[in-house]
């Protein structure tokens, strides 16, 4: 039997674990990619971010799901950008001209396999005409914050790559080598990413320039094998490079198109997605609070804990609670069904008493 | 072009639904906005931290007086 409705209009949800706010689950190497998958399991479409999906060496490819950057997501929810999905992109890499020359080797070697051995089109490599000069920094909230001396050193490179014809750009940074409190925490399953606000700026300075995908992964010098690693952010300490899990997200990142006269109606809208599923703590970033004000439930998952601490009602937001991805699954996969999802517990609520209401006018009557 | 972290308060009587539009328009005033996020919210007032771009600026002097030309 044909699922109608399912098929003319797939059931999508957004989902946002905002990075450098060290989210319990999603806060490290690529540790929502199995909240993703799950998701993804039980939606006809599902759209979520570089930080969700990028584990370093590890990724998983999931047919269903678009690998869009933060910024454009913002503007999807907004209401000004829409998405074109795509069967490949071609894919420049730019690589920050402050990385040596060993390192460089290393991620030239990481597009190379990407190229040969997972058929990606990494269609050129570019070095920026200055270092692009990381600094990373903590917002009073303690969320991750960091930013780069040369941003236009960045998008000169990009200009380049999209006159030669890239169609997704990955970048590369050398971030500091960093061994301070926060990144021994880091490591250990605790706190933010220190990385993680700079990483941000980095990709959302060339996708707010050129609305093309973009994602970003940073050049950090390999060291000896660690014996307090935590699982969460094991992917890591896997190799020599973060490049993979980018490369592998940007192959089939949509296009993103800008000026609504070119929209077409096979094109996803903000206004498609049905759910956006977030930390209950973190409901301040703009893509909730766009997709909030259009009616578009919100799925707050109250065990994801953040460094943040806003409730979802002090912004004026009335979400549906739920205290795991276990549960939000289970209310993802009822709604998909159109169902009440009072069916599904022990004791449904009867309806209330009817009431009677004086008859007022009719609404029919002219008068 | 330059990047800057900024903090601001806006009203929360605003809307809901105009909350975003809001931060929008007062980081607009600071710079282009690229990131934000609501950090706290306190009685009536958000407080927002954001990242916002500013093109870069110089002066420059000829013979017919000074002009301000952007990198």
């Amino acid at each position: 039997m044909v699922d109608w409705v399912n098929q003319t209009r797939p059931f999508t949800a957004a989902l946002i674990v905002p990075t450098g706010i060290g989210a319990a689950i999603g806060g490290y190497a690529g540790d929502a990619l199995p909240v993703a998958r799950a998701i993804a399991s039980v939606v006809d479409r599902l759209i979520t971010h570089p930080n969700v999906l990028n584990g370093a060496m590890l990724y998983w490819p999931l047919p269903n799901t678009l690998y869009v950057e933060g910024y454009a997501l913002d503007r999807l929810a907004a209401g000004d950008w829409a998405l074109r999905p795509v069967r490949q992109n071609r894919i420049a890499l730019i690589l920050d001209r402050a990385i040596e020359p060993e390192l460089q080797r290393r991620h030239l070697q990481a597009a190379d396999a990407a190229r040969a051995t997972l058929g990606i089109d990494v269609m050129a490599a570019i070095a920026t005409d200055q270092p692009l000069g990381v600094s990373l920094k903590l917002a009073p909230s303690g969320a991750s914050w960091g930013t780069i001396t040369q941003p236009d050193s960045l998008l000169r490179a990009a200009a380049r790559a999209i006159a030669a014809g890239a169609q997704a750009i990955a970048v590369v940074a050398r971030f500091p080598d960093d061994e301070g409190d926060l990144a021994i925490a880091y490591r250990q399953g605790r706190g933010v990413d220190p990385i993680a606000g700079a990483e941000a700026v980095i990709s959302h300075l060339v996708v707010r320039e050129f609305g093309i995908p973009c994602a970003h992964a940073p050049a950090l010098a390999s060291g000896p094998a660690l014996a307090d690693v935590a699982p969460r952010a094991a992917a890591e300490e896997l190799g020599y490079t973060f490049l993979p899990c980018v490369l592998a997200g940007l192959w089939r990142s949509p296009q993103i198109v800008r000026d609504r006269a070119d929209w077409q109606a096979s094109d996803l809208t903000g206004g498609a997605v049905d759910v956006a599923i977030v930390p209950a703590s973190a409901c301040g970033g703009a893509a909730i609070l766009h997709w909030a004000a259009t009616g578009t439930d919100i799925l707050a998952v109250e065990d994801n804990q953040t460094t943040l601490d806003l409730t979802p009602a002090a912004l004026g937001i009335r979400p549906t609670r739920v205290r795991s991805y276990l549960e939000a699954i289970g209310w993802l996969a009822a709604r998909r069904a159109g169902l009440w999802a009072g069916a599904l517990a022990p004791q449904p609520a009867p309806l209330l008493p009817l009431q009677l209401q004086d008859p007022g006018p009719d609404p029919r009557d002219p008068l | 072009m330059t990047t800057h972290f900024i903090d601001v308060e806006i009203d929360l009587s605003e809307s809901p639904i105009a909350l975003p539009q809001a931060i929008e328009a007062e980081l607009q005033k600071r710079g282009e906005p690229l990131r934000w996020a609501v950090a706290d919210v306190e009685g009536d007032r958000v407080q927002v931290e954001a990242i916002v771009t500013t093109k870069i600026t110089t002066e420059t002097t000829t013979e017919t007086g000074s002009e301000l030309v952007e990198a």
